[in-house]
């Protein structure tokens, strides 16, 4: 029993401490991080090699870079999906890096809305089942669970879809599913991995519109790791890593976006 | 130097294990029920699997129940009630004889075990490597680790009990088949029950063995399992 309070406790503490961290500090704090990965026996590969970013509260930060540049291990990193082999990741004032297990389950569930290429629904659970796990998680009773997961999911433009499992949506309609997911317990950032990568381009554009609208509602930091132009185009910063270094951050004004190369 | 202080506070806030709710036991169940149903022909399969094992089991299981009652009401009291030399050596005889049988069927219980439990164990570490993906997103939600060993607990006891019971049955089918004597053909609970209750052991214990594989990694690693 000691040990609910206590886990109590730590969700209390994880969801009160936006509250105490002021609004000039940036949200996502990456600080000189080297991530090694080992291939086979003896081959270690660096996906990122001491590179530092922060990102400030409310933006929209998307990641460029060529694939195998490390930019998926950065967004796995801020998510808290992934340890660095060295450096230091924060998140709203949270230092990632000595969370324990369950600790880091607790900042995933209430901290980061995960939206990702493949989707990623529970094939077993239906569209409001699967909006609602995570309200559960963080300790609403299922009737409230499933009352919010319907208002995300009309909010989403999916209010009659509720009862339809994944193998019965679309790939646009999955992923509206995984954007209503992602906003369950009003995370601080949205974490969206190619989001658009799986879908044709006017689905695509839907999607990036949802996303873009949403944001401005709920007023969250969006990063995303994407090579969609349009995307890009309605991006605050735009962030290009190469070889696991991050080559330039600039404001997207700064840019000229054209077909093919930036 | 500010900054450090901060980061020492944003430290306080974490060197606890912190706790997430978990989901009670009825949406539990639930949601195990939906997976086993979703994934209709692997359950059949896995289910098979282990109706297979755990028949194979309690057909040589009630054999050697038949085998003890049988040495038990007959063969060595027939020692001692034996009134000349002669009747008694035949006795003996009978005795050693009945003996043999009976540790070759131990032998054969032992042996079925093992093959169930191989049996089990391959159809179980299948079923849930399928899965990783599944648990590395019920990570990223923020699932604890004791949820998701629950979960797949849960779903592996109902394969378990689904596939003993009907293991249960078909062996002890196989074995009034194949008995001639109406005297073995007694329906013995303990052998049953036995029986039963390690089929569904034997199955939890052939899935811990991945569930824990699965939950040690890290959301990221379990992704790319599959992959």
């Amino acid at each position: 029993m000691t040990t609910r309070d206590e886990g109590e406790l730590i969700v209390i503490l994880l969801m009160q401490k936006p509250l105490s961290t002021p609004a000039s500090e940036p949200i996502i704090d990456v600080r000189n991080v080297t991530r090694e990965y080992t291939m086979g026996r003896k081959q270690t590969i660096r996906a990122l090699d001491g590179l530092s970013l922060s990102v400030p509260r409310g933006t929209f930060l998307s990641i460029l870079g060529p694939s195998g540049s490390g930019k998926s291990t950065l967004f796995n990193l801020i998510g808290g999906l992934d340890r660095p082999t060295s450096g230091e990741v924060l998140v709203d004032g949270i230092r990632l890096t000595t969370l324990s297990p369950d600790a880091l389950a607790a900042f995933r569930c209430l901290k980061i809305g995960y939206i990702f290429q493949t989707y990623n629904l529970i094939p077993a659970m239906t569209a409001l089942q699967n909006v609602a796990v995570p309200m559960t998680f963080a300790g609403l009773s299922d009737e409230e669970a499933e009352a919010r997961a319907a208002v995300l999911l009309e909010l989403v433009g999916l209010g009659r879809h509720l009862w339809h499992t994944p193998d019965r949506l679309s790939g646009g309609q999955q992923q509206r599913v995984a954007i209503a997911r992602a906003l369950a317990n009003r995370p601080a950032i949205l974490l969206a991995d190619e989001p658009t990568g799986n879908l044709d381009k006017r689905t695509g554009e839907e999607i990036i519109e949802l996303l873009r609208s949403l944001r401005v509602k709920e007023g969250m930091t969006l990063v995303c790791a994407t090579h969609d132009l349009k995307m890009i185009s309605y991006s605050d910063w735009v962030a290009w890593i190469r070889d696991g270094r991050l080559e330039k951050l600039c404001p997207r004004s700064e840019l000229t976006v054209e077909e093919g190369h930036l | 130097m500010a900054e450090e202080e901060r980061d020492n506070k944003g430290l306080s806030v974490s060197p606890v294990a912190g706790r997430l709710k978990t989901p009670g036991f009825g949406k539990t169940l639930q949601y195990a029920f939906q997976s086993l149903r979703l994934r209709f022909g692997r359950t059949v399969i896995a289910t098979a699997c282990i109706a297979g094992g755990v028949a194979f089991l309690a057909y040589n299981a009630f054999a050697l129940g038949e085998g003890r009652i049988v040495s038990l009401a007959g063969v060595p009291a027939a020692g001692f009630e034996a009134d000349d030399d002669v009747d008694f050596f035949i006795g003996l005889e009978e005795f050693t004889a009945e003996r043999n049988v009976w540790q070759r069927r131990m032998v054969s219980v032992v042996l079925s075990l093992l093959v169930a439990f191989v049996g089990i164990a391959n159809s179980m570490l299948m079923a849930i490597k399928e899965r990783y993906r599944e648990i590395a997103t019920l990570k990223c939600l923020g699932a604890a680790n004791r949820y998701i060993r629950r979960l797949f607990l849960m779903e592996a006891s109902l394969q378990g009990l689904a596939g003993s019971v009907l293991g249960v049955g078909s062996g002890w089918g196989l074995h009034v088949v194949t008995r001639l004597e109406p005297a073995a053909k007694a329906w013995t609970w303990p052998v049953a029950g036995v029986s039963l209750a390690l089929g569904i052991v034997l199955t939890l214990a052939a899935a811990i063995w991945p569930i824990r594989q699965a939950l040690i990694l890290m959301p990221i690693e379990a992704f790319r399992v599959e992959e």
